[in-house]
């Protein structure tokens, strides 16, 4: 017992578990198959991008931009189709304009040296001006031929859920089974202690900022096609979200400690919380604060059974 | 404090090349209308900005800036609404700036938390706290005796600007000339060596926090004044401002560095910026892009290492 309370995911399970007791204690309608189905859109697109945070944070640094990022590439989609250009290639320009913006990301953080926190908060501004700019500030329809990503199934499962997992599964098994995931942790726990160690910092962490935009730019695809159309003011506040799932679910920001598994959770419990207050009519202001008041706890607690084990070693 | 002398030289250069573009292309820009409205605009950022550097200097950040700012705008509407003296209002606003600082403060240090998280959540839970204490009401008809220290005018300059001023003098002082304002510094350096040199490093932190929960209820005053009303979701994106005006102007977010004209100029850059793009004429749909591009360059810029720069260019068409 004592074990699995250190258990960071353990706990996360739990704290699921008592999420889900609750809401369906408060609306009938909360535990059906259907509207959970129908909450793995939310809860897919939500874990998305806390996905590419994860990946940052491991790193040591953050990423502010993904939100605008997602806006960006919801809008080039937009404009490429309306451009004539087939659906698949106009999805493919949206993820080239991702890493595209996830390498100037790494660039300015890696080769430059500064603040990630700064770099990201730049170009946070920048990505949403262009998006706000190219699109005019108006709504772009886009073809019917993509609405199958946002709103079909594959049997019973939303499209969503099995691209998001499949991502989840390949970054997972990426990070814990081959150089890269050792390589971004060792330069999440010490850079320093990287560079001697012969592991090329710079390009590595370059590719989690690429990875963090690309999934940013991924999401911003999904969401349009839930929509339907390509706005410029999408994803406003993705980062606080991505953030509170990446640490909820076990990250710690000084890098080089996060869990993916704890992630994707973290991402289903705050989505069920906040679908499961509308549900049961409750204020969206409550909400606010109960999403608020779980992060501190959650992290305090980390904090705590970590400290915990520092004594005992 | 290098590194932050190159920040305000790179800002400095920034200046003259914007000002010099604006001498050939917009002239009317120099006007002493505009440049008292750009001040007017500055003002509460640049107040704001100060509590944000001092909460940088003992290596935090405070992202629930925002809600502080509305929490303290409401406090002042009600009590200026309640037909209480000047004195009291400003007071007023300033002990809930105070005391959001204070709790942000105790929450980062006695949990141990990481500030941005904390204050994340904190930020969450104050919005929503507010709304539902205001029911998302908005604040309007104030009185005539506090609306004159956002509008009125002394010697032709509008009051918020002697407050900067005033505000900034004292910040100077106090970073520069008191154990506090040291300690600040100390603390954001090594954290290990201020303690065991004698500083309380939690209590220095936790003061940083209600010093810019202080400032922040000082600008509140001014926006609350200056506008006349308040919407229920005033400072969005508040923290955001603030952020890039303390790191513009050459504070560093992990800690130990910055100082009080750098952080004003940022401050002046990142509010004057509007004013400028409208002058260029540039489309409102790209003002925000062109703000995150100059933003971006000010701060790039720091990585530009000037001497080299200096002795390539004397040294005349060597290549990279």
């Amino acid at each position: 017992m004592k074990k699995l309370v250190k258990n960071n995911f353990f706990v996360l399970i739990l704290v699921l578990v008592i999420v889900m007791a609750v809401m369906s204690g408060m609306s009938d309608y909360f535990l059906t198959a259907d509207y959970l189905l129908n909450a793995t859109r939310f809860i897919s697109e939500t874990s998305m991008i806390g996905l590419g945070m994860t990946l940052v944070i491991l790193t040591g640094g953050i990423d502010l931009s993904v939100g605008s990022m997602m806006a960006l590439s919801s809008v080039c989609l937009g404009l490429t189709c309306q451009a004539g250009i087939p659906a698949g290639l106009a999805a493919a320009v949206s993820l080239l304009v991702g890493i595209a913006g996830g390498a100037l990301n790494g660039y300015a953080v890696c080769k430059m040296n500064l603040p990630a926190l700064i770099v990201t908060l730049a170009t946070m501004g920048l990505f949403r001006g262009i998006a706000l700019g190219i699109s005019g500030g108006s709504a772009i329809p886009i073809p019917k031929s993509l609405y199958f990503l946002g709103q079909g199934s594959i049997g019973p499962l939303p499209v969503q859920l099995v691209i998001t997992t499949t991502a989840y599964i390949v970054i997972a098994f990426f990070i814990y089974k081959s150089n890269f995931g050792i390589y971004l942790k060792g330069i999440g726990y010490n850079e320093e202690v990287a560079v001697f160690s012969g592991i090329k910092v710079t390009w590595n962490k370059v590719k989690a900022y690429m990875l963090s935009g690309f999934f940013a730019a991924f999401l911003g695809i999904l969401f349009t096609c839930r929509v339907s159309s390509a706005k410029a003011d999408y994803g406003s506040n993705y980062e606080m979200d991505a953030i509170t799932i990446a640490v909820f679910g076990g990250a710690s920001l000084a890098g080089g400690k996060v869990s993916f598994a704890g992630s994707y959770i973290a991402a289903v419990i705050i989505v069920l919380i906040r679908l499961g207050l509308t549900t049961a009519a409750i204020q969206t202001e409550i909400q606010s604060v109960i999403i608020g008041l779980i992060l501190i706890l959650a992290v305090a607690f980390n904090n705590f059974v970590a400290s915990k084990k520092k004594i005992e070693i | 404090m290098y590194k932050n002398r190159k920040a305000i030289k790179a800002l400095l250069v920034f200046y003259v090349v914007i000002l010099g573009v604006m001498i050939v292309k917009a002239p009317a820009f120099f006007s002493f209308e505009n440049a008292i409205d750009i001040l007017l605009n500055t003002s509460t950022t640049a107040i704001a900005a100060l509590g944000m550097l001092c909460v940088l200097l003992v290596g935090d950040i405070d992202v629930s800036v925002g809600a502080v700012l509305a929490a303290c705008c409401t406090m002042t509407g009600i009590l200026a609404k309640a037909q209480l003296p000047l004195a009291a209002v400003i007071m007023g606003a300033v002990a809930v700036g105070a005391l959001l600082g204070l709790i942000n403060g105790v929450v980062v240090t006695v949990l141990k938390l990481d500030a941005i998280v904390a204050t994340l959540g904190l930020l969450s839970i104050y919005r929503g706290l507010l709304i539902i204490i205001t029911k998302g009401s908005w604040i309007n008809g104030l009185p005539e005796n506090v609306l004159k220290i956002g509008q009125g005018r002394w010697l032709n300059i509008p009051i918020p600007v002697y407050i900067t001023v005033v505000v900034a003098l004292i910040m100077w002082f106090i970073l520069n000339h008191t154990e506090w304002g040291r300690n600040f510094y100390a603390v954001g350096s090594n954290q290990d060596s201020a303690r065991l040199s004698g500083i309380n490093v939690r209590l220095t932190r936790i003061a940083a926090f209600v010093v810019c929960g202080v400032l922040v209820g000082a600008a509140a005053v001014i926006y609350t004044t200056r506008f006349g009303g308040i919407q229920s979701n005033t400072g969005k994106g508040w923290e955001m401002t603030l952020i890039s005006s303390a790191v513009v102007g050459g504070a560093s977010t992990i800690g130990g560095e910055g100082d009080v004209s750098g952080v004003f100029l940022g401050a002046l850059l990142v509010s004057a910026l509007g004013t400028l793009l409208v002058f260029f004429g540039v489309d409102a749909l790209w003002e925000q892009a062109v703000q995150g591009l100059i933003i971006f360059i000010s701060v790039a810029s720091y990585a530009v290492d000037f001497k080299k720069l200096k002795l390539r260019l004397s040294g005349g068409g060597e290549k990279e």
